[in-house]
């Protein structure tokens, strides 16, 4: 029965002798491990559906939150009032202290 | 709900340009959106400004921007706005009236270090190399200062900055000189002399400048004196050969190098002149009235041709106080001086400094002299404060006591819309307190009406004319102090920044009396209704006194020339005097109307009633006029004792010429005459030239020894010149051939 198979196994050899298969790796790299490149132009290439509202809201709201606190924090509008010499009555007082003052005298 | 279909790449793409110009945003735009903003605030006075700038610095901004706000922003460019405040006799001046806003040492000084190791080689490099010496020779790191100096030397080398280079170089020399290390300087001067080229005269005589100083530092003058002529003689050759065919050059009194050695020329030639062939020593000590000492003040010693100009980098005689308040000048070229402070907020809030215009020291080459400084804490007022509305007869006047004070003195202000007036009020009052009566203040004049004045000045000054009486108007008011020998020792008004000094504001309303219709003319600018207004209220009713008074503010507009003027005004004058309700000033002007018109009798008499309205207390320039009329009215006597007293009085010595004459004319001695020049020499006041009455009288001196009869001549002429007799005098004048005689009646006629 061996002797019978391995006879018939040396004539297949025999007559596929001539034909070579040379899609060999193709289909080895089709089934097995693809290269990373190949990985990720699939990925790339994969189609995905995204709802507009929820994404552009979150969009909106990163944009938001960037401008808030550069423009308006950063800039510190209204953290610092001026601060101007003044001369008033011979003296010479920083402009806000003498407001501060005179507010004060007519509360009182 | 709707969505949208794309491949992962798309949403990568996406992802990574929003991240791209979210990056390009807070490295790029936004820093530059930030310094815009920065700038905008920096110049409205805004602190933030400044802080957004050094927080901007250190992170990021183009390096070329870097350099550029540190020169734009951080560089003072002058001495004065090294201080916040200059003080001195005859100005106090705040620099800058944003100040908070710019940078401390502090705050920039990371910054200029970074300039002077890697900012661009140029000009601005010798500016911020000197400014941070300057920074470290002030807190007395001379090490580093020295460094300073010579790194950005340093990095001139092999560049083509020539130029700016030498100036450093010239600065570093300077140093030395200021430190007395002169073999140093010497060799450093040496040095630089080999470097440069015979025709580039202008840095010839900067280094022949700090030859100069080094020579007088050492108290060379005599020396110091010919190096100054050498220097100034080859300046001069080399600028005529420079400028030859040049139609278009600028005059050689342009250059500042030239300018400042002639200025040292002047000083030692008059130091010699003097007989004076040392230098002097000047020192002194800042402290405060409690004892604690004023460290890192900024003291200047300011020669008389100096000091009414702005501080300048150049000024020779420039020190802080230690830290137990000590300044020195060791070596000042003998002559008239005075000093000037420069004070920050910090030191002078709260306190003033009581020094009074005319106060000068006359340094010697033979004496040391001490002039020590205390600052006084501001007089807090108690009442009339705080906007206080008046509606009685009295006013109450009341105020801190000052220890060893013999009198005070109170001034009145307005406020006008962008500026304020004020003048004295009342003097020589015992207590801390006094009570006035209100017609005091209506009575008090302001303002009046000059015929030269135009329509514009008049109307700017509508409610000064109303003055007090004007219900509408701010007032305000200070104190000062004096001690027995009329020395200032504090006032009220002065530099109040925080809570604890600011102390109780100095205003209050008049509001006891009602505005006329006349007065609401006035207000409204309709000036000739207004008087006429008056007038016509003073005929209808006599008693009306604030018409007359306000006749007597408003008539000039009626005048064509002061002669008119003063003839129109008189009868109104006579007739608030006859009412008793003149005050000193009109009265004042009566006397001086009496003068002109040489009616002795009159002058007399008001002189009188205006010195008993005073209680005797006159000023030096009042009792001149009297001193004046006087000589005269011949009685020379009399007039010598008066200008005695005038001199006593007055620290200008603006009148020694005529006490001199007198003198002269009494005791027909030169040598005499000479020591009241030199007793009461003549100070510069204002713009004016002064008059050297010392070289005068040594020349006079000459001429007399030369000439038969002079003292007899010059006594001729001189009793011509006192009585009057200005044509006499000029025709005695011509025919003299004296050049030192005429010197002195010409000096003479020059003050009237």
């Amino acid at each position: 029965m061996n002797k019978e198979r391995s006879n018939l196994k040396e004539q297949l050899n025999k007559e596929l002798n001539h034909l070579h298969f040379l899609g060999q790796q193709k289909v080895l790299n089709h089934i097995h491990n693809k290269s990373w490149k190949q990985r990720i132009k699939l990925f790339m290439n994969k189609e995905i559906e995204l709802p507009i509202l929820p994404v552009s809201t979150v969009f909106l709201l990163l944009f938001l939150s960037f401008a808030t606190k550069s423009i308006i924090l950063d800039d510190g509008l209204g953290r610092n009032k001026e601060k101007i010499l003044i001369e008033a009555g011979g003296n010479v007082y920083w402009k806000e202290e003498l407001l501060k003052v005179e507010s004060k005298d007519e509360e009182s | 709900m709707k969505k949208v279909k794309l491949k992962v790449k798309h949403l990568i793409w996406l992802f990574t340009g929003i991240i791209t110009i979210y990056l390009l945003i807070i490295f790029l735009i936004q820093p530059q959106i930030s310094l815009y903003v920065a700038k905008k605030k920096w110049e409205e006075g805004d602190i933030a400004g400044k802080e957004q700038m050094i927080n901007l610095m250190n992170a990021n901004l183009f390096t070329s921007q870097k350099w550029e706000l540190i020169t734009d922003y951080m560089l003072d460019y002058s001495l004065a706005s090294q201080f916040d405040v200059i003080v001195g006799p005859s100005f106090s001046q705040v620099s800058g009236l944003n100040k908070e806003s710019s940078f401390t040492w502090e705050e920039k000084l990371p910054f200029l270090e970074q300039y002077v190791e890697k900012g661009p080689i140029n000009g601005y490099l010798v500016t911020v190399a000197s400014e941070l010496a300057y920074y470290y020779e002030r807190s007395g790191d001379y090490n580093r200062a020295t460094q300073v100096i010579e790194e950005a030397i340093g990095r001139f080398s092999n560049t083509e900055n020539y130029w700016d280079q030498k100036e450093l170089q010239l600065e570093r020399a300077k140093m030395e000189v200021n430190r007395s290390n002169y073999e140093k300087a010497e060799s450093l001067i040496d040095e630089m002399l080999d470097s440069i080229q015979p025709d580039e005269y202008y840095f010839h005589a900067e280094i022949a400048q700090l030859k100069v100083n080094t020579l007088i530092k050492q108290g060379k003058i005599q020396t110091a004196l010919e190096e100054v002529e050498r220097a100034l003689k080859e300046y001069e050759e080399q600028w005529t050969k420079d400028t030859n065919n040049d139609v278009l050059s600028e005059s050689i009194n342009n250059s500042v190098v030239y300018e400042e050695l002639l200025v040292l020329e002047q000083m030692l030639k008059q130091s010699l002149q003097l007989k004076e062939f040392e230098t002097g020593n000047v020192e002194g000590r800042i402290i405060r009235k409690d004892g604690t000492p004023v460290a890192n003040v900024g003291v200047f010693l300011r020669a008389e041709s100096d000091v009414n100009r702005s501080l300048s980098w150049n000024e020779p005689y420039k020190v802080i106080t230690d830290e137990n308040g000590y300044f020195e000048f060791p070596t000042v070229i003998p002559g008239s001086y005075q000093i000037f402070l420069g004070f920050s907020f910090d030191q002078i809030d709260g306190w003033t400094w009581p020094v009074q215009m005319d106060d000068w020291i006359d340094v010697t080459g033979t004496k040391n002299i001490t002039y020590d400084i205390t600052l006084h804490k501001l007089i807090n007022i108690k009442s009339p404060t705080n906007q206080e509305v008046i509606n009685d007869q009295m006013v109450n006047f009341e105020w801190e006591e000052v220890e060893d004070a013999a009198y005070y003195a109170i001034n009145l202000g307005i406020e006008l819309e962008s500026a304020s007036i004020s003048t004295e009020f009342k003097s020589q009052i015992k207590e801390n307190n006094i009570q006035v009566p209100i017609e005091d203040f209506y009575a008090k004049t302001v303002s009046m009406i000059f015929p030269e004045d135009n329509l514009e000045e008049i109307h700017s000054q509508s409610s000064t004319l109303l003055a007090f009486a004007n219900t509408e108007g701010i007032f305000f008011w200070s104190v000062e102090a004096y001690d027995q020998n009329d020395n200032l020792l504090s006032r009220s008004n002065g530099y109040r920044l925080n809570e604890d000094s600011i102390g109780e504001l100095p205003f209050f309303y008049l509001k006891e009396r009602e505005l006329t219709d006349a007065d609401q003319l006035l207000l409204n600018n309709k000036i000739e209704e207004a008087l006429h207004s008056y007038e016509e209220a003073y005929k209808s009713d006599q008693n009306d006194i604030h018409s007359l008074r306000m006749i007597s503010r408003l008539i000039g507009l009626k005048a064509k020339d002061e002669a008119m003027e003063r003839k129109l005004v008189m009868p109104f004058l006579i007739d608030l005097v006859d009412k008793h309700a003149a005050t000193a000033d009109d009265v004042w002007r009566l006397v001086e109307y009496y003068y002109d018109l040489e009616d002795w009798h009159s002058f007399n008499n008001y002189f009188e009633q205006y010195s008993t309205m005073l209680n005797g207390d006159i000023s030096e320039y009042d009792k001149a006029l009297y001193a004046k009329s006087l000589m005269k009215q011949g009685d020379i006597q009399s007039a010598e004792t008066e200008w005695i007293k005038v001199m006593e009085m007055d620290k200008s010595n603006q009148f020694i010429g005529d006490l001199i004459a007198i003198n002269l004319y009494l005791h027909e001695s030169i040598p005499k005459a000479l020591i009241l020049a030199e007793t009461y020499p003549e100070r510069s006041h204002g713009e004016e030239q002064k008059t050297n009455w010392i070289t005068i009288l040594r020349q006079m001196q000459n001429e007399a020894a030369q000439t038969e009869d002079y003292t007899e001549g010059l006594k001729d002429i001189l009793a011509l010149y006192m009585i009057g007799e200005n044509k006499e005098v000029m025709e005695q004048l011509n025919k003299s051939d004296q050049p030192a005689l005429k010197d002195f009646i010409n000096a003479l006629r020059k003050m009237n």
